[in-house]
């Protein structure tokens, strides 16, 4: 007994250390994966408070550019309102929609914290629950599509962006409808890739690429980028495009969260036998 | 007394790597991790335990706002456990015993090993656990060698202006 007392006494810088480190590591695993990292999130009350006074400080810095952005997609919008269009027909319209119902509905935020240039990026927004935000939720910019919502705490939510190994998100060529899964490789925070298009579709420089419906966390036609190089993926059969982003992640800041109406629906009737 | 200074550059310490040093990129290599510099010039006769649970606890706050779970903790960690044994080695070496860890009772040659040498160490461990796959270790070690770089001229510049200055 007294034997390994001693052994446990010489060797305790040893055993905290193991201790300690083995601590490190069990929290950095749990985090990497998929479940919840409810410790150390920047979500969390304290830094958030941080970052938000932060961000509202730097974000003098790139006004000028923000504005730019912003006056630019105001004029987008401003085209589509019903002052753009000159009224051809004279007959009165009812508004009442009948035909129409609302799918999609778009939460604005700013995004107070992010990285671009690891291998593992995050996120964070300054919109959360509170303001109806939930887990798998798509976020778009004013230039394409970004990520998608992670966790939510009460003010807060990460977001996983498009430049994170772990998220992988459906995209189709413009023109011809072929699709395939976006992935982001690691390296460079402008380039992505899709694989698995078709030999004898039609792939040219230039081509966009863009959201496809079919996973019910964006709508269809958002951006995601445009063709620059493509070749042929190891069986033959299939083109893997190189893909230059829409968005550009080092400078992103006003952002959409994504709210469709319409999935738990689709989902229901997707899951029923 | 001197025991406050070291937590007020605690502090001092994680706001500017939070705030400043995580956000500074150059060439899509280089980010500097200057908070290592109290892991490096904390007293040589510190109790060990204390400069681990200090390593610990400074790498926590690190994560906290890198989003990073345990990495920069158990980097921290790392260098706080090998630090004496490396000491101890060049103290032989140079046959003296350090009193203080500055470079004037170091010597130029032995203050670049000890503070490159931990720098590089940290930064490996780092880079290596975030990248988690053998087939990146040419990227991982270019990375911890230039960002090594740059963190030591830093830790240099700090380190002898707060010498200068007293």
């Amino acid at each position: 007994m007294q034997n390994l007392i001693r052994f446990f006494v010489r060797f305790r810088l040893l055993f905290l250390f193991i201790l300690l480190e083995g601590l490190a590591l069990s929290w950095m695993f749990s985090s990497r994966s998929f479940q919840r990292s409810t410790y150390l999130n920047s979500s969390r009350a304290v830094n958030g408070v941080i970052l938000t006074r932060y961000d509202a400080l730097t974000d003098y810095l790139n006004l000028a550019k923000q504005n730019e952005q912003l006056a630019k997609e105001n004029a987008a919008l401003r085209s589509l309102t019903k002052d753009a269009y000159l009224p051809v027909y004279t007959t009165p319209q009812t508004s009442e929609d009948t035909l129409y119902k609302v799918r999609y509905q778009y939460i604005s935020a700013q995004v107070i914290n992010s990285s671009f240039r690891k291998r593992q990026n995050y996120m964070t927004i300054n919109r959360g629950s509170a303001h109806g935000i939930a887990p798998q939720m798509g976020v778009i910019g004013p230039k394409g599509v970004v990520g998608e919502v992670k966790e939510v705490s009460e003010h807060f939510a990460t977001v996983i962006p498009l430049i994170n190994p772990t998220l992988a998100i459906s995209g189709r060529l413009k023109h011809t409808g072929f699709f395939g899964p976006v992935k982001w490789e690691g390296a460079d925070y402008r380039m992505a890739t899709v694989s698995d298009i078709p030999r004898y579709a039609q792939v040219s420089h230039g081509d966009s690429i863009v959201t496809d419906g079919r996973s019910l966390i964006f709508p269809a036609g958002i951006p995601i980028g445009t063709v620059t190089e493509y070749s042929i993926q190891d069986d033959k059969n299939f083109y893997t495009l190189l893909i230059e982003l829409s968005t550009d992640f080092s400078s992103v800041d006003h952002v959409y969260v994504v709210l469709d109406k319409f999935k738990t629906e689709i989902l229901n009737l997707q899951q029923s036998p | 007394m001197k025991n406050a200074k070291y937590i007020l550059w605690f502090f001092v310490l994680v706001l500017l790597q939070g705030l400043v040093f995580n956000r500074i990129l150059f060439w899509g290599y280089l980010n500097p991790y200057l908070y290592v510099i109290l892991l490096l010039f904390l007293p040589v006769r510190i109790d060990k335990a204390l400069l681990l649970i200090t390593a610990f606890c400074l790498g926590i706050c690190i994560d906290a706002f890198e989003n990073s779970g345990g990495l920069h903790a158990a980097a921290s960690t790392f260098i706080a456990f090998l630090r004496p044994f490396i000491l101890r080695i060049l103290s032989n070496r140079q046959g003296t015993e350090f009193n203080e860890l500055k470079i004037k009772d170091l010597g130029l040659r032995t203050m670049t090993i000890y503070a490159f040498l931990l720098i590089f160490l940290h930064h490996f461990v780092l880079f290596a656990l975030e990248a988690f796959k053998f087939s990146e270790i040419g990227t991982v070690l270019l990375r911890s060698l230039y960002s090594s770089l740059f963190t030591f001229v830093l830790v240099i510049f700090v380190h002898l202006w707060n010498v200068r200055s007293k």
